[in-house]
């Protein structure tokens, strides 16, 4: 084993380049295995979890122009009823389920939660980045921190599978309030569970209000919603009933604030096994019926590549293409790696025929190819798994099973180099290279090997 | 204690049958310098091949003091040359990128000798072929005749009985050529069993017996 390994190291140096080239070229070969069995594993995970869920289903966002109206077209009390008699048209729909989902942050008091739950914290330096004074409708001011948060339906969670890992998820009760001084439930992303457990009380400023809030769920990690095109993970969220405010009924404000809570419920998001220019025909009844006259009041935004939601298509077609790429990338790598290896066997023929001459059987030079490649390709797995971290973040290697793609890569480049230098050197007596370079032209036909 | 019986080496060249040797059967004796002449392709090359087990003969047997060796497994026939034989080469093959103590100490750690040890014998024959103090250097840096000592050196430290040479003063100047032949004689008169391929007949006349090769076959002894 010292020989061997001295024997190695000394060829380390003697081949300096070369081996650093096959490091390099393993290192893309492993890492884009490692990328392929994330993808495949990636696919095949979200596939069985919301396959079943998604099938054939197309999601539609609903976009509302009400809002770039002038504000006096839209707080009218007249169109109330039409926007409450359009909303229970769509939520009752039978030919679509209608989600209503809503990105929207909102300000907690006193956060002490995770950095990265705040809203945009990826361009903040830190949380008092977000943080700042608000005062709430007694003078009551309080240092508030702006987070992450997502208004949703009373079916939201029961559509996606969503489960609490604590506590309990939005009651109907969660979704009108009665009493000005009632706390809004709300629902924690895992994120959280540190910092924060059901049964605490928060104050949180949002579009129209300050109130008061209690914990009364935690969502288990990785779950997951579908909006804007893409699956969105609330870990990182507050999730907030959209719940109607009845209280401010009587005031001046009533119009507006109802009109604008219910712009904001009917731009939700439509699923449906139906075509986009069926469910506009659909939309397009259900807002005639409900009195509207604005024209192009509401239509729907086929989520096109953006926002055309297939689940299946989408995925599959973005795994194929990146699978496809890390499939020609692993083509070259291995090229490469087998030129490679080739031209430092060729280079060191003579090596191997003098250590056979002395006395090395094809056993020990064996053991020395193969400790030679393992050694550069496990070094070369590692980095390519270093690599794979810093791309992908930090991945549950054995949930996606990216450690096994990494361990056969590293198992497939070490065998790589092996096979083709034994097939160079073994095909004829060592001996012969020796004789060669001495231009001994009695060497006759090549014999079998040693 | 080493002999050819009736040792036949047989090729294909394409359909055709090529006969390197063709029913060889000679014998070396401990301390005896052989010397193996004859034209380019006549065989001499294979012959020592078959004598280091670096090649099977087709036919016949190669015996040492009494034992078949080409009945051996591939293993132990490994064994043979790696405890026996030591070889030597025209062009030296020295390892370029190790000084001439690495490369003499070569064979010993190939079998796994023990460092104290191992260094007494590279230095007892580096000492014997008057390359102690060029120990340190590497092979370009020394002539062709402190080369082949060093090989010679390598050659010798496994304390192998059989020393093949095949050309040793090929490369070499009629001085340092003549050097050389005197360092192999000087190792048969140890006791060792000297085989020598060479086509120069100046060396030839040193050993103790001649064998000329044509086509394969014994035409002189």
């Amino acid at each position: 084993m010292k020989m061997i390994l001295s024997e190695i190291k000394i060829g380390w140096k003697r081949d300096f380049r070369l081996v650093l080239m096959l490091l390099g070229l393993s290192i893309v070969g492993i890492f884009c295995v490692g990328t392929a069995c994330h993808l495949l594993f990636a696919t095949e995970y979200q596939t069985e979890k919301y396959g079943e869920v998604y099938e054939e289903i197309q999601f539609y966002s609903i976009r509302d122009s009400l809002l770039s109206k002038a504000p006096g077209e839209v707080n009218t009390e007249e169109n109330t009823p039409k926007f409450r008699k359009f909303l229970n048209l769509i939520l009752e729909s039978e030919y679509f389920e209608y989600l209503m989902m809503y990105d929207q942050p909102v300000y907690v008091d006193n956060y002490r939660g995770k950095f990265n739950n705040v809203d945009l914290y990826e361009y903040r330096k830190d949380i008092s980045d977000a943080t700042q004074d608000i005062k709430d409708n007694n003078g009551v001011v309080r240092k508030s921190t702006c987070v992450n948060a997502f208004w949703i339906g009373d079916n939201v969670i029961d559509y996606f599978g969503l489960r609490l890992g604590d506590g309990r998820q939005f009651a109907e009760d969660d979704f009108v309030l009665k009493n000005p001084d009632d706390p809004i439930s709300v629902i924690l992303g895992a994120n959280y569970a540190e910092d924060y457990k059901v049964g605490d009380e928060i104050f949180i400023s949002f579009v129209f209000a300050e109130r008061p809030a209690k914990v009364v769920g935690l969502l288990e990690e990785g779950s997951n919603i579908y909006y804007g095109s893409r699956f969105r993970n609330l870990d990182n969220y507050l999730i907030m009933p959209m719940f109607m405010n009845d209280t401010y009924e009587g005031q001046e404000i009533y119009n507006f604030y109802v009109n604008h809570m219910y712009v904001l419920r009917n731009e939700g998001t439509v699923a449906t096994k139906l075509s986009i220019q069926d469910v506009e025909e659909i939309l397009d009844s259900y807002s005639k019926e409900a009195g509207f006259e604005l024209q192009n009041a509401y239509y729907i935004e086929e989520a096109a590549m953006a926002e055309k939601i297939n689940f299946d298509y989408g995925i599959e077609v973005v795994s194929f293409l990146v699978s496809a790429i890390a499939a020609a990338a692993l083509a070259a790598a291995f090229l490469f790696v087998g030129v490679c290896t080739a031209n430092r066997t060729k280079k060191n023929r003579r090596y191997f025929a003098v250590l056979a001459m002395n006395g090395c059987g094809k056993g020990q030079i064996c053991s020395i190819l193969l400790l030679d490649a393992a050694v550069i390709e496990l070094l070369a797995g590692l980095l390519a798994g270093g690599l794979f971290t810093a791309v992908f973040g930090t991945v549950s290697l054995w949930g996606t099973g990216v450690l096994w793609g990494l361990l056969l890569g590293t198992a497939f480049f070490t065998a790589l180099p092996c096979a083709v230098t034994m097939i160079l050197l073994f095909r004829s007596d060592l001996i012969y290279y020796l004789k060669e370079e001495a231009g001994d032209a009695d060497i006759g036909q090549r014999d079998e090997a040693i | 204690m080493l002999t050819l019986d009736n040792v036949t080496k047989r090729y294909k060249s394409g359909r055709q049958e090529v006969y390197a040797l063709k029913n060889i059967s000679l014998s070396a004796e401990k301390g005896e310098f052989l010397a193996v002449i004859g034209k380019s392709g006549c065989g001499k090359s294979t012959l020592l091949h078959i004598i280091s087990g670096l090649a099977a003969p087709t036919s016949g047997s190669l015996l040492y003091e009494g034992e078949d060796i080409t009945a051996r497994t591939r293993e132990g026939i490994l064994r043979f040359r790696a405890e026996h034989v030591g070889i030597i080469l025209q062009n030296f093959s020295l390892l370029n990128d190790r000084t001439v103590y690495a490369n003499v100490e070569l064979p010993l750690k190939i079998r796994g000798t023990e460092k104290a040890r191992r260094e007494k014998l590279v230095r007892e024959y580096l000492g014997r072929m008057d390359m102690l103090e060029y120990a340190g250097r590497y092979p370009k840096q020394l002539s062709g005749g402190q080369q082949q000592r060093a090989a010679i050196a390598r050659a010798l430290v496994c304390d192998a009985d059989i020393l093949l040479a095949d050309e040793p003063t090929g490369s070499l100047d009629g001085e340092n050529a003549m050097q050389i032949i005197n360092i192999l004689r000087g190792i048969a008169d140890s006791g060792r069993t000297v085989v020598m391929v060479t086509h120069d007949m100046e060396a030839a006349a040193k050993c103790d017996r001649r064998i000329r090769l044509d086509r394969g076959e014994v035409v002189l002894k």
